[in-house]
């Protein structure tokens, strides 16, 4: 009987000959995995499955799995911003899904991941904040929006952004209602709305190997072998909404093309799963 | 909420909107002797267990019981990260964490008194299991994650941590199984408890004794040897009370055993198919 | 919890165990005998309760302070007491590293948390001074000066001892203007009320040392401990919580026997500690 027998850290370790490796398998237009180039891995996204959050979701894209569970609450609002709700979203990169992070406090990609969601949220109005307000200036919703990634193989920023709006989709809040003659706050949880969104992103990642080669939805193998990421973001009308290039290597003007070309496309596909599984 | 700065910034403090709706459970029991979700106080809820769920880790393992979710994996073994803590016996170091949207109030990030307690927990049962003396000058490391919690978290992360170290091929002496009984007044016991039926000291009158008898009773077992490596108990209970429901316990943990091996026996049959 | 971890050679070892074999300890001791526990209370003048503890080479100091706080949203009729233990690295070589000082600080208040969070030990509804608004909260206070072994024991004597040493000002409630309530402090900084510790726990630690089980354990003696359980007992003999130490296993026989032992000594140690304290109960002058 055969077994397999994994390394210490469970997975490929990568060497010096491991670029050579590649270079020999991008030349037949082909990756390790048998993918091509331009090609995703198989997608599952399951909702609903945590009861104890308001809304919540699973993905696994490849190998990668995100659990996105969200919690509704209610405070007090900014001062600032007293008529608007507050979404707070969280990745954590935790040992649990690789050995590449440690223990203790978030680290950079999960801080960058976490701030592409922010920024996803704010710049594209994806929750209407005015909705999630009870009373102006007294009481708000507080979104806890938390993906925790199970297992890390590469590509947590698409990953995270389909969860999140799977789980978002599937959020129900009970109507609350505040009582002005005792000062206390009514909560009927058997009525319940869902949230009103504004917009249904989709993102793609690329990465770029060698200065000239494009691959789409890296594994963590090929993320440590390239270099420069490229993420676009489209919308449900096949819109390009956001995009982030966080520097490293220069990317031609007909790469970042057909990226937007790709991306396109795959936003087409995801929407559709989503409307599937949400229905 | 202690400000964290590697996070977004978060109000201090957030009411979960179930709290305001005063809906106190009075019986766990009702007239026909049957529980809050129709079982009889002497009945368990299923078990699945599936190894090999994390592709990255060298042994993972999820389990689920009834709700409960609890996601395990296993790194190791590998070099100690101080050299003072050279041993010639291995060390297994065990972080035990709730997700922040398992339980019903929103829980923090950084792990509190009762997740550092837990993970002691769970490190005593695993340390009575694992052959640490094949290990020298080595680290295993168990991570463990509640995506949700419905009661008995602690039992279910302690059998899918003792899987997934088999999963990982570390020697042990044998596999840990874990059951919770919840002591419901004179006389009953609740088998595996959901989350509602966990012990919770404000569910009673403040008279004398209004809590006599009742309380929450966690064993952790090694079944074939029949020794006991792990027991966790709260509430207020008379000693012999006590007896009886880890005697309770040991039983339930005993009869985790065949689903225990018959998820690893399946998580090599499927690990020779896909070789084959 | 072994301490010195593989300092004691294994002759070392063996011969304590041998020994308590034999009912004789190294010490001189019997498996159910304590060392001699010296006490003090009202030792620091700027707490509402103090108190010193002394078990053999360990040694420890807890002070209470209460304060005015408003009540948890869960239990609007409730005070609160809360617990924090704090461990010189002097103390030890266990806590001398930051994480390896946090783990055994987490141990030992985890178990406080564990047997007080009840209804019985405290009554926290005399904490209470207006339902939903006001309510006191007691800071339990532990400072680790020497750790010799059986820390959770000692922690628990002298947690016993310092609330019941604890004096709380006598407040008064009034209805102030525009019909709220306000709390009035007493003039008499002696005028306090106590708070009732008929139910409060005392901690156990029982080891399973060789074949038989000791309680008082030393730290040589926890180094050669296969297992222990700790258990916190009233004076009654209720249980209030059970945790299993070190990481070692146990027939489930000797578990049961264990708890027995354990809950045995724990209320003869209840009846000699009350006692010291009824001595002290005239009003003493602080220890030193």
């Amino acid at each position: 009987m055969r077994t397999v027998i994994k390394s210490s850290t469970g997975q490929l370790r990568l060497n010096d000959k491991s670029d050579d490796f590649y270079k020999l398998h991008l030349k037949e237009g082909i990756r390790p995995d048998g993918r091509m180039l331009m090609e995703m891995r198989p997608m599952v996204l399951n909702v609903g499955s945590i009861s104890t959050a308001s809304g919540s979701s699973l993905v696994k894209v490849g190998n990668t799995t995100v659990v996105c569970g969200i919690k509704a609450e209610l405070t007090e609002p900014n001062a600032s911003h007293p008529g608007k709700g507050i979404v707070v979203p969280n990745v954590e990169l935790s040992p649990l899904c690789s050995p590449k992070f440690k223990p203790g406090p978030p680290c950079d990609q999960a801080q960058v991941v976490t701030k592409f969601l922010d920024n996803l949220i704010q710049s594209t109005n994806l929750i209407c904040l005015d909705d999630l307000c009870v009373e102006n200036d007294k009481l708000v919703w507080i979104l806890y929006c938390d993906l925790i990634c199970i297992d890390y193989d590469g590509n947590i920023v698409d990953a995270s952004v389909i969860s999140l709006m799977a789980a978002l989709q599937n959020v129900k809040l009970p109507e609350v209602k505040i009582n002005e003659e005792c000062e206390s706050v009514e909560v009927n949880l058997k009525c319940t709305a869902t949230l009103k969104l504004c917009s249904c992103p989709v993102s793609t990642t690329f990465r770029v190997f060698d200065r000239s080669n494009i691959i789409a939805d890296p594994t963590s193998m090929e993320e440590e072998l390239t270099e420069g990421q490229l993420t676009i973001v489209t919308d449900q009308q096949g819109r390009i909404i956001y995009m982030e290039r966080p520097g490293g290597v220069t990317l031609q003007e007909e790469h970042v093309e057909k990226c937007m070309k790709r991306a396109v496309i795959r936003g087409a596909e995801v929407q559709t799963l989503y409307m599937e599984v949400t229905g | 909420m202690a400000t964290d700065s590697r996070r977004l910034a978060v109000p201090q403090s957030s009411l979960d909107p179930k709290s305001l709706c005063p809906a106190k459970v009075e019986r766990l029991l009702n007239d026909e002797e049957q529980r809050l979700d129709g079982r009889y106080s002497s009945e368990s809820r299923g078990i699945y267990l599936q190894c090999g769920t994390v592709s990255q880790a060298k042994g993972s393992c999820y389990c689920e019981l009834g709700n409960t979710k609890v996601v395990c994996s296993v790194y190791g073994p590998k070099d100690v990260e101080h050299y003072e803590d050279f041993q010639m016996e291995g060390k297994i170091k065990c972080e035990f964490k709730y997700a922040p949207f398992s339980c019903s109030k929103h829980r923090g990030h950084i792990p509190d008194l009762s997740e550092a307690e837990i993970s002691d927990v769970i490190l005593q049962a695993l340390t009575a299991s694992v052959r640490l003396q094949c290990y020298p000058k080595s680290l295993i490391e168990v991570f463990i994650i509640v995506l949700e919690n419905d009661g008995s978290a602690v039992s279910a992360s302690i059998t899918a941590a003792s899987l997934a170290l088999a999963d990982a091929g570390i020697e042990q002496y044998d596999i840990v199984t874990s059951a919770s009984v919840r002591v419901y007044g004179n006389g009953n016991f609740l088998e595996d408890p959901t989350s509602v039926e966990e012990y919770r000291p404000q569910d009673f009158d403040s008279e004398s004794g209004g809590d006599l008898n009742h309380g929450l009773v966690t064993v952790a077992l090694l079944p074939t040897l029949n020794q006991v490596c792990a027991v966790l108990s709260n509430g207020h209970l008379e000693c012999d009370v006590l007896v009886e429901t880890i005697q309770m316990c040991t039983s339930l943990a005993q009869n985790l055993y065949t689903a225990a091996r018959k998820c690893l026996l399946s998580s090599v049959k499927s690990v020779d198919q896909n070789n084959a | 919890m072994s301490l010195f971890g593989n300092n004691l050679s294994d002759a070392e070892k063996c011969f304590i165990i041998h020994g308590i074999q034999d009912d004789f300890r190294t010490d001189g001791r019997s498996c159910d005998n304590y060392r001699t526990i010296e006490l003090a209370v009202n030792v620091l003048t700027n707490t509402h309760g103090s108190s010193k503890v002394r078990l053999g080479n360990t040694e420890l100091l807890v002070g209470v302070k209460v304060e005015l706080g408003k009540p948890e949203k869960a239990t609007p009729d409730e005070g609160r007491i809360e617990f924090h233990v704090d461990c010189s690295p002097n103390a030890t070589p266990a806590a001398q590293r930051k994480a390896a000082n946090k783990d055994f600080v987490n141990n030992i208040e985890s178990m406080l948390v564990r047997t007080y969070a009840n209804k019985i030990a405290i009554d926290l509804t005399s904490l209470c001074i207006i339902k939903g608004k006001m309510c006191w909260i007691v800071h339990v206070d532990v400072l680790i000066l020497e750790c010799g072994g059986n820390i959770l024991d000692c922690t628990s004597l002298g947690v016993k001892s310092a609330l019941q040493d604890t004096g709380i000002p006598r407040v008064v409630v009034k209805s102030g203007d525009e019909g709220e309530e306000e709390v009035e402090l007493p003039d008499d900084p002696f005028d306090v009320q106590h708070i009732s510790v008929n139910n409060v726990p005392i901690l156990v630690t029982v080891s399973f040392v060789g074949t038989r089980h000791i309680i008082d354990a030393t730290v040589e003696e926890e180094s050669c401990c296969s297992a222990s359980v700790v258990m916190g007992v009233t004076r009654r003999g209720r249980i209030l919580g059970v945790r299993k130490q070190c990481g070692g296993s146990l027939n489930p026989e000797t578990l049961v026997e264990m708890l027995e032992f354990g809950k045995k000594s724990g209320r003869q140690l209840h009846v000699a500690l009350d006692k010291m304290l009824k001595s002290y109960e005239k009003g003493t002058t602080g220890y030193l």
